[in-house]
């Protein structure tokens, strides 16, 4: 119907009539994400199409632990989506590549980013180009089942020492004092952090020519963590336990202590059905004297939205890109049900509302937060810490041995780039 | 003087074999190829793709490495421990499902369910089967008072070996067992009517009857789940990512960790046509017992 | 007598035994049968439990909203009945070749043949997402199918060449004497005789494009997806999984290939083996 007026219309005005052309097409992939994340951009990318007629996104919700071999393929052969929504380290690893299209080259960048906080900006540069837009930011800091605690008169930890003192009251109730995925998954590493940057440890040296994680930081993170085991304040089939098996672990609350962010607290309530009033967060606890010089720091991880290097319609995934991902107003109230707290300053405006249970620790924890560093190899940097610490936990080998044999690993790729 | 009908005679058996020779050679020739040739080279895909021709480098570096050894060792335990498990108990299977004369189609829609089943479900089962404290199989074991407290399988070497062992041969066990009853259903009786007029029992049976005719076609069962055991990624990967402590990863993991993950596309296809190589060695072995006893058959 | 009585046990030890080894065999599904029937927060809890208190059904309705299943379905049937009548024309076809006839370069194109297993997934990925790139095959039903037909052949041509070789070249023989061509031969005679072991096959060549996940993944955008592709998808996160919605939907899409197979049986194995053996 439509058709046979536009082409009346023509004939008649002699003019190209509007909505003849067919609306360019732009094609999202969004690699997992929490429910709440999946709810909130179907109904956005729907309202989107119905609101304008140049541009009709299709949007495709991919695997979330197949993604590299997806991308990859369609990277490498320069056919794909126009846009997905990946990890920050994607902005080194496929920047690199061509595969991600820098931001640089539209006009309107700069007044964009300057949406954005300039230390979560930073996660996603690579020599001096922006490979993506960070939406959300996930500082890492401490899960609490504070009424375990207060079931046994115990008070939230600030420093491994003081965990450990809670180890023998929590451990007579049948409960270990803490609990994280231990098992050869980058979930591991990603636990390991914190405590080790708590510690004052770094991942490499200043300028980026050896392996530090296995100095006297990390080897004392390592070595707590084996004693917590030991002593049974962490439990022993940690070594098999990805990030699924960890929170089974402590929303059945069989421990009282786990290092997570900002999706635990949707996630507790929308899986396990977990009282959020038992909830509360804290900052990760380091040694009550830090072993290194560098400034205790917690590991912040970024999700970010980038366009792909090979995409064949560049603007309109621009105006995509910023329509979804910084004009919605989901971006203007930190809301837990998008996997993260918003990297957008609008967020954080006095007299924003939000559901998030202590959000002061997240939005602290954010701001003195350190990302992973980075570099090309990072994902075969992250696989060598997360084995180490594996190596570990199942007493394979010693946790010096552990580390240092995962630092040498690391030595080689440095010089490899 | 060869006719052009005599050349067609000739040529028949090709025409034969001739779709199934180009779909194989769209679908395999260039990956295996592609891979020989990546194999000789360093592509590093993080450099701007540029890559160098180093030769024999990436596989003396994958021989040299303690972490590529031991996945070799895992994947023969992984492999020949399971194979041997599924053989003796699918063929055990066919045997008593040969028997049931009646209602067959029934009992063996029970033997599919676990072949039916989508992978990723089995991998996620099995992992939360060997679940230390949410696992039917410690429930199990500590109500028939088998173990004391519970074993934390998946997180320690050598119970993980045990658990994917297990999760792999239940999971081939249908095929197995399909394929060799489709084997018996082709023996023809009168072999067994035979064999008894002559006197022989049960187990004389089996051994002089049974087995023989079913010598191909369990050697072609044989061959091809070591491939698939050998080359197997998704069950191992979803229950233990090739954990703890690598001892279950599997050459397979080690391709992907070092393709995908490292993004070395020229080590992964070195490590890739290591395995190949492996697997010809025991195919080469196979045919020539199939060709070996096809020339005596063909001489009687 | 004697022997009345001995069919009679074998029977009895044959319905026994098999129901019993079926029973068992199927026995670890029932935890992902009451996880199904349970609401997720429940799927740990300790002690296990086998037989939920409350079952509900919210898994079995929910999971149909969570992707487009209805298109995932057909795909999946479509590409998986393709595969297995494409794979099984080819293969009996080539089987055929390899079983009857002597020829140059045999024992080469056999071990091409099964050469095409032997390389792990992850290293073929690459370079074949190339080749159906080219051929203009991404994100096509028909690229599906020319996948997993190739991935099918190899081992439905080698069982069926087994096959084949078992059965006696006097028939053969005596068929072309009587003026039968060899497709003829092939058709009316050879394959009833090894019907078990072409519905082996098929099942076979079915079941791998039916479950297939990795190649259906990388080469599909929105078109062509199937079934594995949306139970991952729709089911799986980056944090947890909802594992009733999951299990529930792949308890129902696993009936298909067991309806399918189940009924095949019954259709030419019962039917024709039965008349053919006595021949």
């Amino acid at each position: 119907m439509r058709a046979i007026y536009s082409l009346l219309a023509t004939l008649l005005l002699g003019l190209p009539a509007p909505g003849l052309a067919e609306p360019v097409e732009v094609m999202v992939w969004d690699f997992g994400g929490v429910p709440g994340h999946q709810v909130w951009i179907r109904q956005a990318v729907e309202d989107f199409n119905a609101r304008q007629r140049e541009i009709h996104v299709v949007l495709e919700i991919r695997d979330w632990a197949t993604q590299r071999e997806s991308l990859i393929s369609t990277t490498i052969v320069g056919e794909g989506p126009d846009i997905i929504r990946v990890h920050h380290k994607y902005s080194v690893e496929f920047g690199q590549l061509g595969g991600l299209y820098a931001l640089e080259n539209f006009p309107d960048f700069p007044e964009v980013a300057a949406r954005f906080f300039p230390n979560v900006l930073e996660q996603v540069e690579y020599q001096g180009k922006h490979y993506g837009l960070p939406i959300t930011m996930l500082p890492f800091v401490l899960a609490v089942n504070q009424s375990l605690l207060a079931r046994n008169h115990l008070q939230i930890p600030r420093t491994w020492e003081e965990m450990r003192a809670m180890g023998p009251a929590l451990k007579e109730a049948g409960i270990h004092t803490f609990t994280m995925p231990g098992g050869v998954n980058l979930d591991t590493a990603y636990r390991f952090l914190p405590l080790l940057y708590r510690a004052g440890g770094r991942v490499f040296d200043e300028g980026w020519t050896r392996a530090t994680f296995n100095g006297p930081a990390g080897l004392a993170a390592l070595n707590f963590l084996i004693e917590m085991k030991n002593a049974g304040y962490f439990p022993s089939a940690s070594a098999a336990y990805a990030f699924d098996e960890n929170a089974a672990h402590w929303c059945t609350e069989k421990a009282a202590l786990s290092v997570e962010g900002p999706w635990w607290q949707d996630i507790v309530l929308g899986n396990y059905k977990f009282e959020l009033t038992k909830l509360a967060l804290a900052q990760v606890p380091g040694p009550a004297q830090p072993l290194e010089p560098n400034p205790p720091r917690t590991l912040l991880d970024v999700v970010m939205v980038s366009i792909t290097g090979y995409t064949r319609v560049p603007q309109q995934a621009w105006t995509v890109l910023k329509a979804l991902n910084v004009e919605d107003p989901v971006w203007k109230v930190p809301n837990p049900a998008m996997g993260g707290i918003p990297a957008h300053k609008a967020a954080y405006e006095p007299g924003v509302q939000s559901r998030y249970i202590d959000l002061e620790v997240l939005a602290e924890a954010g701001r003195n937060a350190l990302g992973w560093p980075g570099h090309p190899g990072i994902t075969e940097i992250q696989r060598c810490i997360a084995d180490a610490v594996n190596m570990a936990l199942t007493g394979a080998l010693s946790p010096q041995q552990a580390l240092d044999a995962a630092a040498e690993e690391v030595n080689e790729i440095l010089n490899d780039y | 003087m060869i006719t052009s009908s005599r050349l067609h005679k000739q040529l028949t058996p090709y025409y034969f074999l001739l779709p199934a020779l180009v779909v194989l050679g769209v679908i395999i020739l260039w990956p295996i190829l592609n891979n020989l040739l990546m194999s000789l080279q360093k592509v590093r895909l993080l450099k701007g793709g540029e890559s160098e021709w180093v030769g024999l480098a990436n596989y003396a570096k994958l021989l040299g490495s303690a972490s590529f050894n031991s996945s070799v060792g895992s994947s023969l335990k992984f492999t020949f421990i399971s194979l041997p498990i599924a053989l003796v108990l699918g063929l055990a299977l066919a045997l008593v499902f040969n028997e049931i004369k009646k209602h067959r189609p029934v009992f063996t829609a029970f033997l599919l369910v676990p072949w039916a089943i989508a992978p990723v479900v089995t991998g996620y089962m099995w992992r939360w089967l060997f679940h230390d404290s949410f696992g039917l199989v410690n429930y199990f074991l500590l109500s028939v008072g088998l173990i004391d407290s519970n074993v934390p399988w998946l997180a320690q070497p050598g119970p993980a070996m045990g658990a994917v062992v297990v999760a792999n041969v239940w999971r081939f066990m249908p095929y197995i067992t399909i394929m060799l009853l489709a084997g018996l259903q082709g023996i023809s009786g009168e072999l067994y009517e035979a064999a008894q007029v002559d006197g022989a029992n049960v187990l004389q049976r089996f051994w002089n009857v049974t087995l023989p005719q079913l010598r191909h076609v369990i050697g072609v069962v044989f061959l091809f789940a070591t491939i698939w055991m050998v080359n197997d990624f998704g069950l191992i990967f979803i229950m233990t990512e090739g954990g703890p402590a690598k001892a279950t990863q599997v050459v397979p993991i080690t391709v992907y960790r070092i393709a995908f993950e490292n993004l070395q596309l020229g080590r992964g296809a070195a490590a890739a046509m290591m395995l190949l190589a492996f697997l010809l060695a025991v195919s080469a072995v196979f045919i020539r017992v199939l060709f070996r006893e096809r020339r005596r058959g063909d001489e009687n | 007598m004697k022997t009345r009585t001995q069919a009679m046990i074998r029977a009895w030890l044959g319905y026994g035994l098999g129901g019993l080894s079926a029973i068992l065999l199927v026995l670890p599904l029932i935890w992902v049968v009451s996880t199904s029937l349970r609401p997720l927060s429940e799927v740990t809890s300790t002690p296990p439990i086998v037989f939920p208190r409350s079952i509900t059904f919210n898994a079995y309705v929910d999971l149909w909203a969570a992707a487009p299943f209805d298109a995932y379905i057909l795909n999946s049937i479509l590409i998986s009945l393709s595969t297995a009548l494409i794979a099984l024309a080819f293969s009996i076809s080539a089987a055929y070749a390899f079983a009857r006839f002597r020829f140059p370069g045999a024992t080469l194109l056999l071990m091409l043949v099964v050469m095409s297993q032997m390389l792990p997934g992850s290293s073929i990925l690459i370079p074949l997402f190339q080749v159906i790139r080219n051929l203009g095959l991404l994100d096509s039903l028909a690229g599906m199918v020319l996948i997993y037909t190739g991935f099918a052949i190899p081992f439905c041509t080698w069982l069926l060449n087994g096959y084949f070789r078992a059965i006696p070249e006097e028939l053969e023989q005596a068929a072309l004497i009587d003026g039968c061509s060899r497709l003829q031969f092939l058709w009316r005679i050879l394959l009833p005789l090894a019907a078990p072991a072409v519905v082996a096959v098929g099942t076979f060549a079915f079941l791998l494009s039916w479950n297939e996940f990795l190649f259906a993944f990388v080469f599909t955008k929105s078109k062509a997806l199937t079934i594995p592709v949306g139970l991952r998808s729709a089911f799986l996160g980056q944090y947890v999984n909802k594992y009733d919605q999951l299990f529930a939907a792949s308890l129902i899409f696993s009936l298909p290939p067991i309806a399918l197979f189940v009924s095949l049986q019954r259709f030419f194995v019962q039917g024709l083996t039965a008349g053919a053996v006595k021949e």
